[in-house]
Parts: C-alpha cells; structure tokens; sequence
C-alpha cells in the first residue's frame, strides 16, 4: 500500500483562470499537502502536453488531471472525451474540477468516462476540504490500480 | 228466392249489420237498403226502393255505377263510390259486389277517413321533405348526392355555388365533365372505396379554386334513396381559413417555445458565468480577511467586509436564478411518497430558524400519500412556504403554523397558515414574480425567488397557488396538485 504522506501528488491542471489556479495552490497550502502543479491554460495545449508534443516532450504522465469545463477553444467536455478515447492517455484519472452543480453537467461528464466530479470550493472553508477531496481521490485510486 | 235476392231472415240480419247494404237489379233500382244505409243517407227504405236511392249518390259517379251493375259479372268484385251522408256531405265508400240471376248485392265500408288519414301523411310526408330541403339548402357547406354511376343526383345550393355551375348543368353529369382526367380518377376511386367498404371516407385536399389555393374536408358516406338505390352523399368544408389559422397558431407556439428556451438558456448561461468571477471575488476577499488582518485598519476591514457581504448576496441571486432557469432540466419518475414525511424532511431542514424562532408546527387532519414526479419539488414548495412562515414571524411573537389538505374536484388543496406579519392585498400576486420582494435587506434577508419557484413547480403539476392574508393578521398559503390515480388519503 502507497503511504500518501511519503508520496507528493503530482498534478496537471486545465484552467484558464489565474485565479483558480491560485486558489487551488492556496486550498493545499492551508490543508498541509505539498503537490507538484503543471497547468495548461486551454483545451489545445493541454492536448499538446499530454502528447508529448514538440517543447513539452519532458512532461511526466500526471498522478490526476484536474479540468475545468469552460475552457476557450476546446472546452472540458471535448478535452475529456477525447483524453478517454486516446489508448496512450485513456488511463490517466481526470477529475472535472468545475463550479457547475449542474446535473446535466455531472451526468454529461461521468458518461464520457470522468473518474469523477468536484465542485471548486465557494469560500475559505471549503478550500481545505476540497484539497483533502482531491488527495484522497488520488489515494483511493492509487491503492486500486 | 224473393226478388229483393234474399229472404226475409237474411234482411233482419242485415238490419243489424253495422255496414251498409244494398240490393238493385242491373238498371239500377234499389230493391233493398238496410237499416244501417238509412241511417247513414238520412233516406228511408220506402224512399230508396227503384230509382228513389240514386238520389244519395254523387251524380258525377252515377254513370259509373250504372255500367258497373250492367256489365258486372264475376261474383265478387269491388268498386269506389260517393254516398251522400244525412248531412249532406259525401263520402267514399268502397263497395264489395255479389251478383246472382242479375241481382247484385253490395256491402259498403266508409274509406273516406282512410283517404283523409293518407292524405294527411301524404302532406306530412311532403312537409318533412320540404323542410328537410330547406335545411339541406340552408348548409352553407356544399352537399351532393351522387349514384352508383357516379352521376350528381342532388346537391344542395352551396354545392353548386361552389361549383360556380347551375343545378341544371351539373345534374346528371360526372366529375369528368368538370375536372382533369387525374382529379376525376381520384374522385372516383374514393367513390368507389366507400360503396365497396360501405364506410365512411373523410378527405382533405388542397387545389387551386377560382384561382386560390383551397383547402377542403370532403366527407363522403353511403346511403339509400328511397327506391333502395345505394347513393353517396358528401359534405365539403372549405377549411382553408381554419388551416391558416391553426398554421398561424402552430408557428406562434413554436416560436414562443424557441423563445422561452432560448431565455431559459440565456438565464442558465449568464447565472453560471456569472459564478465564476463571484466565486473568486468571495475566495480573495475571505483569502485577504485572514491573511492580512493584521496589516489592515479598521476601514479597510470594513470596506472588505462590504464587498464581501454583497458579493455573498450576489452568489444567492445568482444560484437561485440558476435553479429557476434549471427547472426544466431533471428527469422526472414516478413515485409514491407520504407528504408527513416530506413534512418531517422539510423540517430537518428548516431546523435552525425553527429553533432559533421556537417556532410550532402542527398538522392538522390527515395528509395524502402522493404518486408524484419528483417529490422534491413538493418538498421544495413546502420548504419555501413554512420557510416564510418563520421567518416573517410577528416580532415577539412564536410562529406558530398550521397545515391541512383537503380532497376538492379531482385536486388536493394543501393549505399553510401562520401567525406571522401578513400581506397587504395589493402584493398578493406580485410575491410569486421572480426577485420581486417586500422587504430590504436589512429587514428580511432573501432573494426573492422562493415563491415564484413554489409557483413554477405548482403550476408544472396543473396545479396553482396562491395567497389568503391581510396585513397585521397572518398569511394562508394556498396550493393545489392535480390528484392521479393511486393517490390516497392515509
């Protein structure tokens, strides 16, 4: 069994948003957690990166991949379908990490083969919360695979 | 045998006989009329004897009896002829002959009540046809007959208006006489259709009339003329204005459901975009609260609190715009739930203002059990009611809250009553408009969306809602849901 204190949670965020991603740099501060964070700022990139592509072609395979729905180009929802579709990729856990609470939203993204679902957190208290929602996604999923 | 043609025993009998009797020779001389023909003519047998009965009878009729009694030869026969009554009028009697040794013997029965009866169905018959004509010519809907032979035989005056033709012209012809080959073999197969099956055919067609483009609904059944003859009788409608209405209607409710959806959308939309910058604004302010308390005086404190506070208000507009402009969204199932424990669940939720208001909540009576499509809608509804009910309680003063249902014409009438501080009438619908409210801020926090909801989710089930209050004297929440089978009251 992986002992998740030892382990430092590498993770690939897909957010155009600044201020998410500071927020969810500050959200594992609070909450005690020292992570590795790459971002990517939209759909296209992201895609780039995953791929390995020409400039990225260091990028180590992420423990989670955290992708917000509204993204400019291409947005979550395609980027997710296409990530489970690719057999290269397909393994990699993708938690959609969105404000949306909308049922069409969840349903939409456990159909296209989402490992699951967090809303972002709403105020300071929920900062902490949804870091520890976050690593013990990851453990959980660890232990199984 | 006596001359009269029969003995003396037989005339008495014929004395009481209710017909009227007569014997004559072939030059017609009475030789006997009986007691009955005397009462009848008013003349007396001594009176009628040889030429003197020929006076009773109608002198246009006299030649005919006098070539009848010569030339009658076969025993039994029956001839028509006009008595005349002791009054003096007339009547036809029909005569059953004997005649033996050129004696003839007659029995007479009155048939002129018969004739009269026959004559008066005969009239009746006529004036029911007549005014069966007039009605028919009355439709402003064209109407024909036609025969086995495909032939018009009849139409009414809208039928040949319609065909811009006389009765005279169209009578008796086809419809190859009037429309293109193709029409025509249409027509008549439809004709055709209906003898064989015998049922009825109804039809619509568009084709260009008088140089406009028509709509009609031709319906055409089998029948029977009078002779037995199989006819077919049709009925055209011009429909045409009803069919650009109900087009008109058609394009009018779908543009209104392309509009309503496109707001429903816009509102979902610009309610989730709207989150996003709130979200952060919250996040920072609560982040700069904390983290540099000790680096800020007290009016930074206070200004940060401000934007706070009103951006917190804004994500409550915001997630219940979202929830009102989402309500189409979810999937409904059927299932049966008991509204005591939607109540009890409703209550779980409102524990805290309950608590803190000590506020008392009684059922009063029984309460359904409901086969509902999302019984959280109904929990949401009684949520918002009783939410309102504590929170615009009297000040000092308990809420205290009362609810009942009653079984009404196929509904059930769920009634919520407080104690609280009432509504003045001119509100009474203007509280179910969306972000519409009645308080400030300061006074009674909310967003205002909570009964425009209760309005929507009632209104989705064909039911309503409304509000019974006056200010100063507490509010009745009215709202009723359609009852469907397998609801009950428990």
């Amino acid at each position: 069994m992986v002992d998740i204190k030892d382990q430092k949670i590498n993770i690939f965020y897909i957010e155009d948003n600044l201020g998410d991603v500071e927020l969810l740099k500050k959200a594992f501060e609070i909450a005690g957690i020292d992570i590795s964070l790459t971002t990517a700022k939209d759909g296209d990139i992201a895609l780039k990166m995953l791929n390995r592509e020409a400039g990225f072609s260091d990028l180590e395979d992420p423990d989670i991949i955290l992708l917000d729905l509204n993204l400019p180009k291409k947005d979550g929802s395609e980027l997710l379908k296409e990530i489970k579709a690719n057999s290269e990729l397909k393994h990699l856990p993708i938690l959609i990490y969105t404000s949306s609470k909308s049922a069409r939203d969840i349903t939409e993204s456990y159909y296209n083969y989402a490992n699951g679902y967090v809303v972002k957190p709403s105020d300071k208290q929920s900062l902490e919360k949804t870091a520890n929602t976050i690593v013990n996604f990851w453990a959980k999923s660890t232990r199984l695979s | 045998m006596p001359e009269i043609g029969f003995d003396n025993h037989i005339k008495k009998a014929f004395d009481l006989l209710p017909n009227l009797i007569w014997s004559s020779d072939e030059e017609v001389n009475c030789l006997f009329v009986n007691q009955c023909w005397c009462e009848f003519t008013g003349v007396t047998l001594e009176d009628s004897l040889g030429k003197g009965w020929q006076k009773s009878f109608h002198a246009e009729d006299i030649q005919k009896i006098e070539s009848i009694l010569k030339t009658h030869d076969k025993s039994n026969d029956e001839v028509e002829f006009r008595v005349q009554k002791s009054d003096g009028s007339f009547a036809w009697m029909t005569n059953k002959l004997s005649k033996k040794d050129g004696i003839i013997i007659g029995i007479l029965t009155d048939i002129s009540s018969m004739i009269e009866k026959q004559k008066a169905v005969e009239e009746g018959v006529q004036r029911t046809k007549d005014f069966l004509k007039s009605v028919i010519e009355g439709i402003p809907d064209p109407i024909f007959v036609k025969d086995e032979k495909h032939r018009w035989v009849e139409g009414n005056k809208a039928f040949f208006e319609i065909l811009n033709m006389t009765r005279e012209e169209v009578l008796y012809k086809s419809d190859y006489d009037f429309f293109s080959k193709e029409e025509a073999d249409i027509f008549w197969e439809m004709d055709n259709a209906v003898f064989e099956s015998g049922e009825v055919l109804d039809n619509f067609e568009t084709l260009t009339h008088n140089g406009e483009k028509k709509t009609f609904y031709t319906r055409k059944v089998m029948a029977t003329d009078p002779d037995g003859k199989r006819i077919l009788v049709g009925a055209i409608r011009d429909i045409t204005e009803l069919e650009k209405i109900k087009e008109r209607l058609e394009r009018a409710v779908e543009e209104l459901t392309e509009s309503n959806e496109d707001l429903e959308r816009f509102a979902y939309v610009a309610s989730h975009d709207l989150q996003e910058p709130l979200r952060m604004i919250i996040n920072f302010t609560g982040l700069l609260e904390d983290s540099y308390a000790d680096r800020l005086d007290e009016t930074a404190k206070k200004y940060i609190a401000f934007a706070s506070d009103s951006a917190k208000r804004m994500e409550s507009l915001v997630d219940d715009l979202l929830e009102y402009a989402r309500f189409n969204e979810s999937v409904e199932h059927k299932v049966r739930v008991n509204c005591n424990e939607i109540i009890n669940y409703v209550l779980k939720n409102l524990y805290e203002p309950m608590q803190a208001t000590s506020a008392s909540i009684t059922i009063k009576g029984k309460l359904p059990n409901l086969v509902s499509a999302n019984p959280v809608r109904i929990s949401r509804v009684f949520q918002n009611i009783i939410g309102n009910a504590i929170k615009y309680h009297k000040p000092n003063e308990k809420p205290e809250i009362e609810i009942s249902c009653t079984e009404q014409e196929g509904f059930w009438q769920f009634r919520v009553s407080d104690n609280g501080i009432g509504i003045d009438k001119e509100y009474h619908e203007r509280i179910f408009v969306p972000f519409k409210r009645l308080h400030t801020n300061e006074e009674y926090s909310g967003t205002g969306i909570g009964l425009a909801i209760c309005k929507k989710i009632a209104e989705s089930k064909g039911g309503k809602i409304w509000v019974e209050s006056e200010v100063g004297s507490g509010s009745t929440f009215v709202f009723t849901i359609p009852r469907i089978a397998g609801d009950e009251l428990v």
